[in-house]
C-alpha cells in the first residue's frame, strides 16, 4: 500500500520488522532513532509492557527527503514477537510495503525463527499479499554471540531464506548491519514505485 | 488557531467548521489504513504520522475487540485526561470510511464535541472524496536519486 | 438528596416546561431527562444539543462571574424568540429546562432553585 499522493507530491511507505520474540526488532528501531538527525525523524512510539517487551508495536516515522520531486516518508513498525500476540501482528501487517525479517542467530532459536517466518507468510496471505513477491530482507541478528551458540549464515540462509532475498548479518545492540538492512528494504520498496508507478490506493 | 492542512481539498471546509464549532485544539482526519487526509493543530508531518499510526491501531484493535465481544464494532471512543481529552470516531463519505481523532480541553466539552462531530459526519456524507489527482509518478532518474538519498541518510552500504 | 429522575419529573410537570434535564457539568452529557412535551413525531430532538451547549454556556458564565469576583452564578436564563432556556448549577451537574414564552417563569425558576438545593 505505498501511497503516492500526486496532489501533494508525497510518497509514504510502511516497513514492518517481523521476527520471533527477543530477536532484536525494537533494538533495530532504537538504533535508527538514536543515529538519525532530528529533522529526519519523528518521535519513536513504543507500546511496551513493564518488562520492556513490545505489547502492540513500535513506530518510527522517517523522512527520506525529496526523491524525483516527491517528499518521501517511511513508517517503520515492529510487531510483538511473542506467539500469543498473533492478532496484533496481523493488524500491524495491514498495508505493509516491505518486511525486514529479524532472525535470532542463536542455534536454540532456530525453531522459533521458522515458526515466525511461517506465521509471517500466513498473515501476509490473509491480508491478500503475496509472500513471494513482497519486498523482503533477512537480517541475521546477534552475530556478536560466541560462535558455538549461533548458527552459521549458510545454515540460516538455507533454512530461512528460500526466496534468496538480500540478507544481512547484524549486531543490532551496537548498530552493526542495522542501516544496511534498512537501506536495502527501502531501496526494494521504492524501486517498485518507479516503474510502473503505483497510484494512490 | 491555524487553518487545516489537507491532502484532499474537499475536507477543508467541514474540518474548519468542526475545529471552530467544537473548539478543538488539534485533530486529524484519516483513512482507517492510517493515511492522513487533513489535520489541524500540528506543525510537524512526523507527529501527524504518529497520531495516524496510533489512531489506526486503536481503531483496528477496538474493532477486533468489539467483534470478539459481541460481534459489533465500536463507533466512538473518548478518553478524559486531567487537562486534555481525546475524542475518536468514524465518519464516511460514500463508501469510503474515515477516522477522526480530536483533542480538546476545558474550552470545550465532550457533549459539545459530540454534537458538532455529528454535524461533521452529516457534512461529510453529502460530499464525495476526490479522485486521486493524476500526474507523473516518480520516474526519470528515480533510482539514482533514491540511491543518493539513501546514501545521504544511511550511508553507502558497508561504509557506515 | 432527591433522586435525579424525581427532579426531572417534578420540573417537567411545571406548566410551560417543554423538557427538563440533568446534565453533567463538565462533559455536557445528559444524565436524566424528561420526554419533550408537544414535539411532533419525526421532528429533531433538541435535548442533546441543548444540554451540551447549555452546560458549556453555564461553564463560561461561571468563569465570567468568577473573573468579575461575583461568585458562583445562581441562575441563568436565556431568552429567545420562541422560548427560554433556564440553567441552574448543582455541584457536578446542571439542571436545564426548555420553557415556552407563556410559562410562569417565576414558578419555573423557584422549582429549579429548590431542586438544585435538594440535589446539593
Amino acid at each position: 500500500m505505498s501511497v503516492v499522493n500526486y496532489g501533494t507530491r508525497e510518497i509514504t511507505c510502511k516497513i514492518v520488522y517481523y521476527g520471533p520474540g527477543r530477536s532484536g526488532k525494537t533494538t533495530n528501531l532504537q538504533h535508527i532513532y538514536s543515529q538519525l538527525p532530528e529533522e529526519r525523524k519523528g518521535k519513536m512510539v513504543s507500546l511496551a509492557t513493564e518488562t520492556d517487551r513490545t505489547l502492540f508495536f513500535d513506530f518510527l516515522p522517517l523522512d527520506l527527503g525529496t526523491i524525483s520531486g516527491f517528499a518521501t516518508r517511511f513508517q517503520l513498525y515492529t510487531v510483538p514477537g511473542q506467539v500469543y500476540y498473533a492478532a496484533t501482528r496481523k493488524l500491524v501487517l495491514q498495508g505493509v510495503d516491505g518486511v525486514v525479517f529479524v532472525a535470532d542467530s542463536q542455534s536454540r532459536q532456530l525453531a522459533e525463527n521458522i515458526e515466525s517466518l511461517q506465521d509471517l507468510h500466513a498473515n501476509l496471505a490473509d491480508e491478500g499479499l503475496d509472500p513471494r513477491t513482497l519486498p523482503l530482507v533477512m537480517q541475521y541478528n546477534k552475530r556478536d554471540l560466541p560462535a558455538g551458540e549461533i548458527s552459521s549464515i549458510k545454515d540460516l540462509d538455507e533454512t530461512l531464506n528460500f526466496r534468496d532475498v538480500p540478507n544481512f548479518s547484524a549486531t543490532a545492540i551496537t548498530g552493526g548491519g542495522v542501516f544496511e538492512t534498512l537501506r536495502s528494504v527501502a531501496s526494494l520498496v521504492l524501486s517498485r514505485l518507479s516503474a510502473p508507478a503505483t497510484k494512490d490506493s | 488557531m491555524s487553518d487545516p492542512t489537507v491532502a484532499e481539498g474537499w475536507v477543508a471546509a467541514p474540518l474548519t467548521r468542526l475545529k471552530d464549532d467544537a473548539r478543538l485544539i488539534s485533530g486529524v482526519l484519516l483513512y482507517p489504513s492510517g493515511r492522513a487526509v487533513g489535520q489541524f493543530g500540528f506543525s510537524n508531518a512526523a507527529d501527524v504520522m504518529s497520531i495516524c499510526a496510533l489512531t489506526s491501531a486503536i481503531n483496528a484493535s477496538a474493532r477486533e475487540l468489539g467483534r470478539q465481544l459481541d460481534g459489533k464494532p465500536f463507533y466512538e471512543m473518548h478518553h478524559a485526561g486531567a487537562e486534555r481529552q481525546v475524542f475518536m470516531a468514524r465518519a464516511s463519505a460514500g463508501a469510503q470510511e474515515f477516522l477522526f481523532v480530536g483533542v480538546f480541553d476545558r474550552e470545550s466539552s465532550f457533549g459539545v464535541v459530540e454534537i458538532y462531530f455529528a454535524e461533521f459526519q452529516k457534512a461529510l456524507e453529502k460530499l464525495h472524496p476526490e479522485k486521486p489527482a493524476a500526474g507523473v509518478g516518480p520516474s526519470g532518474d528515480f533510482e539514482g536519486e533514491l540511491n543518493r538519498s539513501l546514501d545521504a541518510l544511511f550511508g553507502p552500504i558497508g561504509k557506515r | 438528596m432527591k433522586a435525579l429522575a424525581q427532579v426531572v419529573a417534578t420540573l417537567s410537570h411545571v406548566p410551560g416546561v417543554v423538557a427538563a434535564m440533568v446534565v453533567g457539568a463538565t462533559d455536557g452529557l445528559i444524565v436524566e431527562t424528561s420526554p419533550v412535551i408537544g414535539s411532533a413525531a419525526g421532528s429533531t430532538d433538541p435535548r442533546k444539543h441543548t444540554a451540551a451547549l447549555a452546560a458549556y454556556l453555564y461553564s463560561k458564565v461561571t468563569r465570567a462571574s468568577d473573573a468579575a469576583r461575583l461568585g458562583t452564578p445562581a441562575f441563568m436564563r436565556l431568552e429567545a424568540e420562541r422560548g427560554h432556556i433556564f440553567v441552574v448549577g448543582a455541584r457536578d451537574v446542571v439542571l436545564v429546562t426548555i420553557v415556552t414564552t407563556d410559562a410562569n417563569l417565576g414558578r419555573v425558576r423557584l422549582e429549579m432553585m429548590n431542586a438544585a438545593r435538594e440535589k446539593s
